[in-house]
């Protein structure tokens, strides 16, 4: 038996035997001492040198820590690059050496550092610049930043000068009276811009209420400015987002497309990110909290990175001030109530988690960048498209410096003007060094939001209420099991009101990119899927037929089987009854006997 | 000043350099004057003198040789902005969008657009303009 095993074993691994003759030393030997000792005895001490190098070069892979010193000493040489660049006393020097003037001198040293951006992935390209106008600048950076700047409304000041007379001579007087219904937002072209993002779309519902509270008609709205809209929406949500603040200059309006985008990207990548991070030597306990800030709140910075448990040197001092009870044990958790309370008292500090030097634990600076930069999305038709998540990527500090750093605006041919930028792969939603392996490629896909059309939903929401109304009319005389049907009915019109509004969509925007609409084979499509779909299902019917037939053969096969199994018991119960083989054979003789009488 | 100086301490996000060194100063209003640029105005180093060179959520105010990769060199950002060899302006810091700069001819600290150099804002005070700038 044994035997046939080792058999086996052979046969399945024919260099099992032969184990010691390529044991893990003779392999390493085999690599490294590839030429013969008499070969290896003729090179020269300079040649063997180079023999070794050679070796290492080709057999042996960089390491996480080889990669990162190339990083930074490649990062390094590129910050005194750009700082030369841009140093009169370098360039005038290189002229000097060169024997060329100051200008062509800093041309080549540009082309030199664009070309070396080239290779690492950072390509400087020259293109037609598109210029944005003012306005539409200034409801992106809303967008972005999820914030409205106040404008100063007195009249001698500079920014006042950007509202138009329409906003300024205001009264809300005039529009006590009116309705949210008869604001028809599409009138104003401004607005119709604003609506183009997302979270401005969100806002279209109370839009009309607040302008019947800012006294501004359903007239005066459609010649409205970019920069009136935002004051009236600055009136109304400072109030909301810091009502002890009056004097503030920002207001909150929503999450902004910045914090918006590195809250999707963490989702999507959050253990690419930490790895990155790790493989860049980033305290972890930084990197968790780095993370956990980006899932909630969407930022990079601005978080106090504090130790988990009480030290014995912090309690000693929190408890002088009172700030913990007395009965707090060394390692018990710092609860968050009680970093409120030690932040208050302006002891941060004490309690920040420190590296093995004793200094406070820090990470890269981590900084949104747009790769089709806002000045040059003027050639847009949706100027949304700037603030969505394809067009943005988190870098970290000094690639973001770089990315900058060949920014060049120039005019040729008197009015034609052109952009010289550095432009990152569209992909990449994480830039967190020059080797690929510091990167995150994202293909966040589709617009980040969904379009839904305003129309169709209130006029369901319409619906809706005036149901409710009824409902709430009748309640008492209503069962609680009608009500439940009402509401399943109205949630399932409401799904189908939206499902016949997403093909319309499709439909419209066909007709906007092809112009040449094609609803006859939309119709073939449908029926191919129809017919495909009706034989799917015959054959599924088939199928459970050939499965009945065969769970009723299975089933009549176990009664035959229980039924012997029965009859094999009672037998073996019989034989074992007759102990010695004389009785049986008696028993036998007897019944036979017993037979013959019957007969 | 000081209400700027405790602002910026509170928020722990923000990262703040070290005090600036005379020497460096002297050297850098040389540089910048040899550049065409106008000189960092009094109440800007006061803010030096406590910070050289300030970081926060993407915004920046420059410092004068700072250390740190994070931060910028005030000469440098000058070299490299739109701006440089303007003698009567100053770049002092930027976000995104926008340059925080200072105008020697008004005397004023200006927001001004990168792209279309576009006054956007004008602060006769050093406070509200570095607020508009880091968004605090």
């Amino acid at each position: 038996m044994v035997k046939k095993r080792i058999e086996k074993l052979e046969d399945a691994f024919p260099d099992f035997f032969d184990e010691e003759e390529n044991s893990l030393d003779q392999i390493l030997d085999n690599i490294t001492f590839q030429k013969s000792q008499e070969e290896h005895n003729r090179l020269s001490p300079e040649s063997a040198l180079q023999h070794v190098d050679d070796f290492y070069e080709e057999k042996i892979s960089e390491t996480c820590e080889d990669i990162l010193l190339l990083e930074k000493n490649t990062t390094t040489l590129i910050q005194a690059d750009i700082e030369n660049l841009y140093k009169g006393s370098f360039v005038r020097d290189y002229a000097k050496r060169y024997q060329t003037t100051e200008k062509e001198a800093k041309e080549r040293l540009r082309a030199e550092l664009s070309h070396q951006l080239q290779t690492l992935g950072m390509n400087c390209i020259d293109k037609k610049h598109y210029a944005l106008p003012r306005e539409i600048k200034h409801i992106i950076r809303m967008d972005f930043y999820g914030t409205i700047d106040k404008i100063d409304e007195k009249l001698d000041s500079k920014s006042a000068k950007k509202l138009s007379s329409i906003y300024l001579n205001r009264d809300p007087r005039k529009t006590k009276d009116l309705k949210p219904s008869d604001y028809d937002l599409k009138k104003s072209h401004t607005w119709m811009i604003y609506r183009q993002f997302r979270s401005f779309r969100l806002l279209e519902r109370n839009l009309p209420e607040i302008l019947i509270h800012a006294g501004i008609s359903p007239e005066n709205f459609a010649h409205l400015n970019a920069y009136d809209i935002s004051q009236v929406l600055y009136n109304h949500y400072i109030h909301k987002s810091k009502p002890d603040a009056e004097k503030d200059e920002r207001a909150n309006l929503f999450l902004g497309a910045k914090y918006r985008f590195v809250k999707a990207f963490i989702r999507r990548n959050k253990t690419a990110f930490k790895h990155i991070m790790d493989l860049r030597g980033v305290d972890t306990r930084y990197t968790d909290a780095l993370i956990k800030n980006m899932e909630q709140y969407g930022i990079t910075s601005g978080f106090d990175m504090v130790e988990k448990n009480y030290s014995a040197e912090i309690l000693s001092v929190l408890k002088k001030y009172k700030l913990v009870p007395e009965d707090t044990p060394i390692g018990a958790p710092i609860k968050e109530e009680q970093i409120s309370k030690i932040k208050e008292a302006g002891l941060i500090g004490l309690i920040l988690a420190r590296d093995e030097n004793g200094n406070p634990v820090t990470g890269p600076e981590l900084n949104v960048h747009h790769k089709i930069a806002v000045q040059d999305s003027g050639e847009k038709t949706n100027f949304a498209e700037v603030n969505q998540f394809k067009n943005l990527c988190l870098i970290i500090e000094p690639y973001h410096f770089f990315a900058h750093a060949l920014d060049r605006t120039q005019n040729i041919n008197g009015a034609e003007r052109y952009v010289s930028r550095i432009e990152i792969n569209e992909n990449i939603a994480f830039f967190g060094g020059f080797n690929k392996i510091f990167q995150v490629e994202c293909d966040f896909g589709r617009p980040h939001y969904n379009e839904y059309d305003h129309e169709i939903l209130d006029q369901i929401h319409q619906k809706d209420s005036a149901n409710n109304k009824n409902l709430s009319d009748t309640s008492d005389k209503i069962s609680r099991k009608q009500k439940k049907k009402e509401k399943l009915q109205q949630q399932k019109q409401i799904e189908q009101a939206l499902n016949n509004s997403k093909p319309q969509k499709i439909k419209k925007h066909k007709k906007k990119t092809d112009e040449t609409p094609k609803p006859a084979q939309h119709t073939d499509t449908e029926s191919k899927k129809m017919q495909g779909l009706s034989r799917r299902i015959d054959k599924l019917a088939h199928k459970k037929d050939e499965y009945n037939k065969i769970r009723a053969e299975l089933i009549e096969k176990r009664k035959q089987y229980l039924s012997l199994r029965a009859a094999k018991k009672s037998a073996i119960k019989t034989i074992s009854q007759f102990e010695d083989d004389e009785k049986f054979e008696r028993f036998i003789q007897y019944t036979i006997k017993m037979q013959e009488k019957q007969r | 000043m000081k209400n700027i100086i405790q602002t910026l301490k509170k928020i722990p996000a923000a990262i703040l350099g070290s005090p600036v060194n005379v020497k460096k100063i002297i050297l850098c209003q040389k540089e910048l004057t040899q550049n065409h640029n106008a000189m960092i105005p009094e109440d800007f180093l006061e803010l030096l003198h406590n910070f050289n060179a300030v970081a926060y959520d993407g915004a920046k105010i420059f410092g004068i040789s700072p250390n740190g990769k994070i931060f910028m060199d005030i000469v440098l950002a000058n070299q490299m902005s739109p701006l440089a060899g303007n003698p009567n302006i100053v770049v002092l810091g930027c976000d995104e969008f926008d340059y925080l700069a200072y105008n020697t001819e008004t005397q004023t600290y200006q927001i001004i657009d990168k792209e279309d150099l576009e006054v956007l804002e004008e602060y006769s005070e050093i406070e509200p303009a570095v607020k508009h700038i880091l968004k605090i």
